[in-house]
């Protein structure tokens, strides 16, 4: 089996010269054969031609020799390929345009589905991620759906649905500006949660402490910060922790009951609590 | 078929080859005149099909090619035996001289 590979992969990566070998070696059978003939006392030129009709066509010849090698699949397929590609030169704008429409379709495709892939089919990187689920409430008259909740309501469904489920609530992600110290201040999003949040979602800290109960109560508020914006902001400087951070208050205190944050890859980076003054 | 000579039969040429590499590395135009001698011609050996079975029967790794030059100075691709073609010919043989015995048997018989 191994001498049948080798002798395939040869004859396809050295093609040329494998096809020249076998130039030669009919070329050598040839001259063999008129020598014998003009030795035996025929005209060169008779010797020649009856050596010739002896082979039978050189051509065919070389064509059984070729299908003998197993490569004429991926050498006809080459040669298509060349072929093809000669037709593409000739006529660039054409070319183009079929490139462009090709990967158009092909980048439309490729993002409609990554899409669909990320709404529908990827699980969210939680432990239990399939026991997540969203409420969302049915304006029948509207026939409209909405994810707001008072937050009263929250607190009823909470109560409610105590023996079977817990219940996370969120605000939508706003871009809020947010002291950094030293008088400087940056755009970030910001996502109010309750204090169950990190305990139902099983994400932990890295630094510090994610919320535990009692820091939704307004006295005293206190902000996780996302891994990605701990090293990009703050250098994974672990002083951070029990900075003061003013932070635009939050206007819209509805309450939405989301199947998780859509940016919960970044919550769930690791996070280092630090509670503000 | 022209003046009584024999057509091989399907397969046959690979025997026949390769008993002739068993004696000594041959190039493929030798091996034709071989044939042709030990057959005392009444094979008829197309050396059109002799150059195909060769490059298959190197494929199978049953003999292998290098170049050499001849003794009157030309180069020419030698072929020789290898193991696995010294054993291929020894059941090949076997085989066929089984086949030849039964066949001759079934056709004195009826």
């Amino acid at each position: 089996m191994l001498s049948d590979i080798l002798f395939r992969l040869r004859a396809l990566v050295r093609g040329r010269a494998v096809e020249r070998e076998l130039d030669e070696e009919l070329r050598s059978h040839l001259e063999h054969e008129i020598d014998k003939h003009v030795r035996a006392g025929m005209s060169r030129f008779d010797a020649v031609r009856t050596a010739h009709l002896a082979l039978g066509g050189l051509d065919q010849v070389k064509e059984q020799c070729r299908d003998v090698r197993g490569t004429q699949m991926i050498e006809s397929l080459l040669q298509d390929v060349r072929y093809a590609l000669r037709g593409l030169r000739r006529s660039r704008v054409y070319s183009i345009v079929i490139v462009l429409s090709l990967a158009l379709g092909i980048g439309a495709n490729t993002a409609a589905y990554s899409v669909l892939h990320a709404l529908l089919f990827r699980s969210l990187p939680l432990s239990d991620a399939d026991q997540l689920v969203q409420f969302v409430t049915y304006d029948q008259g509207a026939d409209r759906h909405e994810a707001f909740f008072s937050f009263r309501l929250y607190a009823e469904l909470q109560q409610a649905l105590e023996p079977y489920a817990e219940l996370i609530a969120l605000t939508p992600q706003n871009p809020t500006r947010i002291g950094m110290g030293s008088g400087e201040t940056e755009t970030a999003l910001v996502e109010g949660v309750t204090a169950n949040y990190f305990a139902v979602l099983r994400v932990s800290a890295s630094v510090g402490r994610v919320l535990v109960g009692g820091d939704d109560e307004h006295r005293n508020p206190v902000a996780v910060l996302s891994h990605g914006m701990w090293q990009r902001r703050f250098a994974g400087d672990p002083r951070v922790i029990g900075m003061a951070v003013p932070i635009t208050r939050v206007t819209r205190w509805w309450v939405s009951l989301h199947r998780t944050s859509p940016d919960l890859k970044r919550t769930n980076e690791r996070t280092s609590g630090f509670p503000s003054a | 078929m022209d003046s009584g000579r024999l057509v091989l039969p399907q397969g046959t040429l690979d025997l026949l080859i390769l008993k002739a590499l068993g004696l000594e590395p041959m190039h493929g135009w030798a091996v034709s005149e071989r044939l042709q001698q030990i057959s005392r011609d009444a094979l008829q050996v197309g050396q059109g099909s002799l150059y195909p079975a060769l490059h298959r029967l190197e494929r199978c790794g049953w003999i292998k090619a290098h170049w050499r030059m001849t003794d009157k100075n030309r180069r020419a691709k030698y072929y020789e035996l290898t193991r696995a073609g010294r054993k291929q010919l020894e059941s090949a043989t076997d085989s066929w001289r089984r086949l030849a015995a039964v066949v001759g048997d079934v056709l004195d018989l009826a």
